[in-house]
C-alpha cells in the first residue's frame, strides 16, 4: 500500500468515524419510537377485534334462543320420530338460512345429529364437536370451537363462535346450536375494521380463514403488513420489520384455546421511515468518507511528489542510468533529501568512472605484464643461441655447422612459441561471433573423438551419448574447439594414462556435454579460478584455453561448468541450449 | 340420468299398470267426466322431466301392458309373443282397427318406426334399451341405417322381431312406455293447449277414460298439501306425505347408484370403492332419501328383485396417499344433494377428502358420457319389469349401449339368487356402487277414485275418477 493510499484511507476515516459513531443511538431511539407507535396500533386493532367477537357472538347466542323459542322448533321437536328423518335432516339447513347463520344443528343429547345445517350427512351419527360442546359450554353463551362444516373443498373446519339451547316441548330432548363461522368472509370484516392482516387458526396453528386489509390507494402502507408472501420493501428487508409484528388473541378457554386470531397491522410504513432516516445516514457516512479519502488524496499527492521521484530515481540509478536526478521541487526536509539524493548520485556517478578508467589501466598493466613475461621466456635461448653462433663463428670450429643448426633450430622453436603467444592473445581479444546452427550433438562427440583414433598411451576413451538428444543450436567448429580444448586439458592431467569420459545427456532445455577424467584433480582454492584469464596452472599455459572456452560457451546462450575433488579427477560441463528451445526464445537466431 | 328420467319415469312406471278400472268407493259406480288433477314434483329438473313422462305415458297406448296378478296381458298387440328361434324372435300381431287420436290407423310399420326411433341418434332415447337386443340396432344408433334389420313387417298388422341374442323378457320390454304406440293412450295434448293438460282420447283402444281431462300441476311439499286439502289438486305424487290423508307409498323403483370413475382416480379408486361399499344403506335410505325407500342389494331395485339388506361394516380409514374426489350430483334432486353430502362425510371420515359439485341433470349426463367424473351419483327409474331389463336400464343410463347390451345379456333368463348374484357381478364390473332405490307417495284428495294398485303397486290414470265425475267443481264437466 503507497503512502498516499494510507494517507487517504486515513483521512477518510477520520470523515466518517463521527458519523459511525452517531448511526447506533439514533437507530435505536428512532427504531423505539416507532415500535411504541406499532404497538398501540396493533393494541387498537386487537380491542376492535374483541368487540367485534363479542358482538358476533352475542348474535349467535340470540339467534339461537330465538329459533329454539320459535314455534317452528317447538312443532320439530313435538313431531320428533314421527316425520320421516329424511325430512327432520333437511330441516337444520332451511333453518340456518333462513336465520343467517353459519353453523346450525338439531342433536339429541347424546350429541347424535338429527339435522345439520353446516354439515348434512352427518345426520344420524354422534358429533363429537357437539358433544363437546354440549359438556363444555353453559347454554345459552357462545363459545369459540373448531366446527366441521361442509365447504366448496369438502369437509373443512372452521372455527365458529357457537351457543346452544335445549328444544322445549319434544317427548325427547333435542339441542339446537348454532353460531357464526369465522371464516373467510368474517376475515375479510375483520381485516377491514382493524386495518390489518387476519390469520385465524386452530389450536394447533393451521390457518382455518385469513385476509389482508383492502387497499387503500395510499400506497403500499395501506396494503397491509400480514406475515405473508408479499415482498418487502428494500429499506424493510435491509433493516428488517419493526419488532411484535402480530398480537395474537386467543378464543375459548384460557388453558386450552379453540383456536386464535393473528392480527398483523402494516409496520412497512413506519419501517421505512426508519429505513429512510438510516439510509440518509448512511448515505451521509458514505459521503464524508469518500470527501475524506479525495481530501487526503489530493494532499498526499502534494506530499509524496518528491518521495515519489526519488523512489522512481532511485530506481534509475539501480538499473545504472547515473545520470538520473531527482526534479520535484521541495522544501524543508524532503528539499534537503532531494538536494542529498542528487549530490550522492553525482559523486557516485564520478566515482564510478575514475574507478573504470583505473581498471582499464590495471589490465594494460596486465596485459603487458603477461605479454612481457610470455615473451622474454623465449628470448634467453634466442639470445643465448645468437652468442653461441657468434662465438663458435669467431673460433671457427670445426663443428659449426652442427652448432649453427642447434642454434637455429632452437630460435625457431622459441619463434614459433611466441607467435603461438601471440596468436592465443589476438584470438582471446577478437574472438569472432559465433555462426549457430542446429547440430546434433552426437556429431559433435564424434568430431572430437576422431581427432584421437589413438589415444596416448595408458589412456582409455568412453564415449556415453544419450539416444534420442535433441540438436543444440551451437557454432559447430567453436564448440568443437571447446571440446577439444577440455579433451585436451583431460589427457595433460593424466600423463599416466587413466580413463577419460565423454558423454552428452539431455538437460531441462538442452544438452549437457561432460569431460570427465580421473586426474589429481583441481586444489578447491583453484577451482574459482580456473576460468580467469592466465590463470593456469600447467608449465608454459597462456591461462587463456578455458577463459576463451567459457566465453563460447556464454555466447552460446549455454554455461561451463567445473567440479573436481582432489584426487578424484575433474569434470568439466558444457551446457548447450537445445536448437528448438534456443529459437523459441529468441526468434532472430538463426 | 342420461336422460330427464328420475321422478318423471316413475311416475309414469307408476302410471303404466292396472289400467282395468279399479274398485271405487263402496257401493259407488265409476263416474265419467270432470277433471283430475295431479301435482308432481316442483323444480327445473322433477317437475318439468316428471310431466313430460307422465304426459307420454297418458297419451300412449302400450302394446303389453302388466295386469294385477302380475302377468303379461295384451295391450295395443293382440297376443303376448312368443319365443321363436330359441328365444331369439317374437312375433307382434297388433290388435286390429288401431288408431291414434287423429283417426289415423296405426299399423306394424309404426311399431317398427317406434322401435327404430328409440335408437336415434339425434334425438337419444331412455327407452333405447328396449330396442338395443333387436338385431341392427347398431347401424340404427349409428346412423347407417333407417330401420333395425331384426324387424320384419311381414303386414300391416304383424312384425317379425329378431334379438341378436336371447332374451326371454324381451316382451316385458314392449310393455314399457317408450316402446308404447304415440298418441293412441287414453288422454290426448289438447291442441294449442299446455303440455300439463290433457283430453280424454275417444279413441282409446281399450276404451276412453273416465275423467274428461288431466291436469298436472308442478307443486312444492307445502304448496301440496295445502292445495291438496283445499281440494285444489286430486292427486299428489311427491316422495314425502301431502295432506292429512294417509299417503300411499308407491314402488321404490329410482335406483341411486356411486358410478366411480376408475380410470381418472387411479390407484385411489379402490380405497374410494371401499368407502362407499362400507356405507350403511339402510341408514341412506332411511335418513337421506324424503320418499319411500330401500337399501339397494344390487343395481336393480328390490322392489323388482328382492334380496337380503347388505351389510353395512364400514370403511377403513384410507393412508396417506387417499385421492381428493370430487362428488358429482344432480342439483336439482334433492334426494341426491342429501345422499352426496352423506357420502362426502363418509368419505372424509375415512380419509378422503371430497368436493360435491352440484349441476343440472342434462350436465351431469354429459358429464357422465364423457368421462369427467371422479364419482358421480346417478338416479335411474327404472321400469318395475324383469331384473334383466332394470340392470340394462340403469348400465344404459350410466355406462352406455354397450353396458346395456352386456347387462341385458348377463341377465337374460335370471331370476332369483341366480339373478342377484349376477346382478352383484355386473355392478362391480361397471364399477357401480348401488346405494338406495326410491319413490313416491301417492297422497290423494277425497274425491278421487280408481286409485287402485297394479301387482306392483302401481296404478293408471285412464283408471282415475271422480265421484260425481267432478260435478260442483270449477271446471268440471
Amino acid at each position: 500500500v503507497t503512502l498516499r493510499a494510507k494517507l487517504s484511507l486515513a483521512f477518510a476515516a477520520f470523515a466518517a468515524l463521527p458519523l459511525c459513531a452517531t448511526v447506533w443511538p439514533v437507530s435505536d431511539a428512532l427504531s423505539r419510537a416507532l415500535e411504541a407507535e406499532h404497538a398501540a396500533r396493533l393494541d387498537a386493532a386487537a380491542l376492535a377485534i374483541e368487540g367485534e367477537l363479542a358482538r358476533l357472538g352475542e348474535e349467535a347466542a340470540l339467534a339461537v334462543a330465538d329459533l329454539a323459542a320459535s314455534p317452528e322448533a317447538e312443532a320439530f321437536a313435538r313431531d320428533h320420530g314421527g316425520a320421516g328423518p329424511a325430512e327432520e335432516a333437511a330441516r337444520a339447513a332451511e333453518w340456518r338460512v333462513a336465520r343467517g347463520l353459519d353453523v346450525l344443528a338439531v342433536a339429541d343429547a347424546d350429541a347424535r345429529v338429527v339435522s345439520s345445517g353446516h354439515l348434512p350427512g352427518r345426520a344420524g351419527d354422534v358429533d363429537p364437536e357437539l358433544a363437546a360442546l354440549f359438556a363444555g359450554a353453559p347454554q345459552g353463551r357462545a363459545v369459540a370451537r373448531v366446527i366441521s362444516r361442509a365447504g366448496p373443498e369438502g369437509v373443512e373446519p372452521v372455527l365458529a363462535l357457537v351457543a346452544w339451547r335445549e328444544l322445549p316441548g319434544g317427548p325427547a330432548p333435542l339441542r339446537l346450536a348454532g353460531g357464526a363461522a369465522l371464516g373467510a368472509e368474517r376475515a375479510g370484516r375483520l381485516a377491514a375494521l382493524t386495518g390489518g392482516a387476519i390469520a385465524i387458526r386452530s389450536a394447533d396453528g393451521t390457518v382455518l380463514a385469513d385476509a389482508q386489509p383492502p387497499a387503500t390507494g395510499a400506497g403500499p402502507e395501506g396494503a397491509g403488513a400480514a406475515p405473508g408472501p408479499r415482498a418487502a420493501p428494500f429499506g424493510v428487508s435491509l433493516l428488517g420489520r419493526l419488532g411484535g409484528a402480530t398480537r395474537e388473541l386467543p378464543l375459548g378457554p384460557a388453558d386450552a384455546p379453540a383456536g386464535r386470531i393473528e392480527v398483523a397491522v402494516a409496520s412497512e410504513g413506519l419501517a421505512r421511515a426508519r429505513a429512510t432516516v438510516l439510509l440518509a445516514f448512511l448515505a451521509a457516512l458514505a459521503a464524508g468518507a469518500a470527501a475524506g479519502a479525495l481530501a487526503g488524496r489530493l494532499l498526499a499527492a502534494r506530499v509524496t511528489r518528491p518521495v515519489d521521484a526519488l523512489r522512481d530515481a532511485a530506481a534509475r540509478v539501480a538499473a545504472g542510468e547515473l545520470e538520473a536526478r531527482v526534479e520535484a521541487r521541495a522544501t524543508g526536509e524532503v528539499g534537503e533529501l532531494v538536494r542529498g539524493w542528487n549530490e550522492m548520485v553525482a559523486d557516485l556517478a564520478r566515482s564510478r568512472a575514475s574507478l573504470a578508467h583505473a581498471e582499464r589501466i590495471a589490465a594494460w598493466r596486465e596485459v603487458a605484464r603477461r605479454l612481457a613475461h610470455e615473451i622474454k621466456n623465449p628470448l634467453t635461448p634466442i639470445a643465448m643461441s645468437v652468442e653461441t653462433l657468434r662465438d663458435a663463428l669467431d673460433r671457427g670450429r670445426p663443428d659449426f655447422r652442427e652448432i649453427f643448426e642447434e642454434a637455429t633450430g632452437a630460435v625457431s622453436d622459441e619463434v614459433r612459441r611466441l607467435k603461438r603467444i601471440v596468436d592465443e592473445f589476438s584470438r582471446f581479444a577478437r574472438l569472432p561471433a559465433p555462426e549457430k546452427a542446429p547440430v546434433a550433438p552426437e556429431e559433435l562427440v564424434q568430431a572430437v573423438l576422431a581427432l584421437f583414433p589413438e589415444p596416448p598411451p595408458g589412456v582409455t576413451l568412453a564415449r556415453e551419448v544419450e539416444p534420442g538428444l535433441p540438436p543444440v543450436l551451437a557454432d559447430r567448429d567453436q564448440v568443437l574447439q571447446v571440446l577439444l580444448n577440455l579433451v585436451r586439458n583431460a589427457l595433460d592431467a593424466m600423463p599416466g594414462g587413466g580413463p577419460l569420459r565423454l558423454r552428452a545427456a539431455r538437460t531441462p532445455g538442452g544438452v549437457a556435454f561432460s569431460v570427465t577424467d580421473a586426474g589429481a584433480g583441481i586444489p578447491p582454492e583453484d577451482l574459482p579460478r580456473v576460468f580467469e584469464p592466465y590463470f593456469t596452472t600447467k608449465a608454459g599455459g597462456t591461462g587463456l584455453g578455458l577463459a576463451i572456452a567459457q566465453r563460447i560457451a556464454e555466447e552460446h546462450g549455454g554455461r561451463l561448468e567445473a567440479a573436481s575433488r582432489p584426487g578424484d579427477g575433474a569434470t568439466f560441463t558444457l551446457t548447450l541450449p537445445a536448437a528448438e528451445r534456443a529459437a523459441a526464445t529468441s526468434p532472430a537466431s538463426p | 340420468v342420461r336422460f330427464p328420467l328420475r321422478q318423471g319415469a316413475g311416475l309414469a312406471a307408476a302410471l303404466a299398470l292396472a289400467l282395468t278400472p279399479g274398485p271405487a268407493a263402496p257401493g259407488v259406480r265409476p263416474a265419467h267426466g270432470g277433471t283430475i288433477r295431479i301435482g308432481v314434483p316442483a323444480g327445473p329438473g322433477a317437475g318439468s322431466g316428471g310431466r313430460d313422462a307422465l304426459v307420454e305415458r297418458a297419451v300412449s297406448a302400450p302394446l303389453l301392458e302388466v295386469d294385477a296378478r302380475g302377468v303379461l296381458v295384451p295391450g295395443a298387440l293382440s297376443e303376448v309373443p312368443v319365443p321363436e328361434a330359441g328365444g331369439r324372435a317374437f312375433r307382434l300381431r297388433l290388435r286390429p282397427g288401431l288408431v291414434d287420436a287423429a283417426g289415423r290407423p296405426l299399423g306394424a310399420a309404426d311399431v317398427a318406426a317406434r322401435l327404430a326411433a328409440l335408437l336415434s341418434r339425434e334425438a337419444p332415447s331412455p327407452g333405447a334399451w328396449i330396442a338395443l337386443p333387436i338385431l341392427g340396432a347398431d347401424a340404427v344408433s349409428e346412423g347407417r341405417a333407417q330401420l333395425l334389420a331384426g324387424v320384419q313387417v311381414l303386414s300391416p298388422a304383424e312384425l317379425l322381431v329378431t334379438l341378436a341374442f336371447p332374451l326371454p323378457e324381451f316382451p316385458w320390454a314392449l310393455a314399457a312406455p317408450p316402446a308404447a304406440l304415440r298418441d293412441a293412450g287414453p288422454f290426448v295434448a289438447r291442441p294449442g293447449g299446455s303440455a300439463g293438460v290433457l283430453a280424454r282420447n275417444d279413441r282409446h283402444p281399450l276404451g276412453p277414460a273416465y275423467a274428461d281431462a288431466l291436469e298436472l300441476h308442478a307443486v312444492d311439499a307445502r304448496a301440496a298439501g295445502r292445495r291438496l286439502e283445499e281440494g285444489a289438486l286430486d292427486l299428489v305424487l311427491r316422495p314425502e306425505p301431502a295432506g292429512t290423508r294417509e299417503a300411499r307409498a308407491l314402488p321404490a323403483l329410482t335406483a341411486t347408484v356411486a358410478v366411480v370413475n376408475g380410470a381418472r382416480l387411479g390407484a385411489g379408486a379402490e380405497a374410494v370403492r371401499r368407502a362407499l361399499r362400507g356405507l350403511d344403506r339402510a341408514d341412506l335410505a332411511r335418513r337421506f332419501v324424503r320418499g319411500p325407500a330401500a337399501p339397494l342389494v344390487t343395481i336393480v331395485p328390490p322392489a323388482i328383485l328382492p334380496g337380503a339388506a347388505p351389510d353395512a361394516p364400514g370403511a377403513a380409514r384410507a393412508g396417506p396417499g387417499a385421492p381428493r374426489v370430487v362428488l358429482l350430483a344432480d342439483g336439482d334432486a334433492p334426494d341426491q344433494r342429501a345422499l352426496a353430502g352423506r357420502l362426502q362425510v363418509k368419505l372424509f371420515d375415512a380419509g378422503i377428502r371430497a368436493s360435491i359439485e352440484l349441476v343440472d341433470g342434462p350436465r351431469l349426463a354429459a358429464r357422465l358420457a364423457g368421462g369427467e367424473y371422479d364419482v358421480a351419483l346417478a338416479s335411474v327409474a327404472v321400469e318395475p319389469l324383469r331384473p334383466a331389463l332394470a340392470a340394462g336400464q340403469l348400465a344404459l343410463a350410466t355406462r352406455g349401449p354397450a353396458a346395456a347390451r352386456r347387462a341385458l345379456a348377463q341377465l337374460a333368463g335370471l331370476e332369483g339368487d341366480a339373478a342377484l348374484a349376477a346382478a352383484d357381478r355386473l355392478g362391480r364390473e361397471l364399477d357401480l356402487v348401488p346405494l338406495v332405490a326410491s319413490g313416491l307417495r301417492a297422497s290423494s284428495g277425497a274425491a278421487l277414485q280408481g286409485l287402485s294398485p297394479g301387482a306392483d303397486g302401481t296404478f293408471d290414470p285412464g283408471a282415475l275418477w271422480l265421484l260425481g265425475g267432478g260435478a260442483g267443481r270449477e271446471g268440471a264437466r
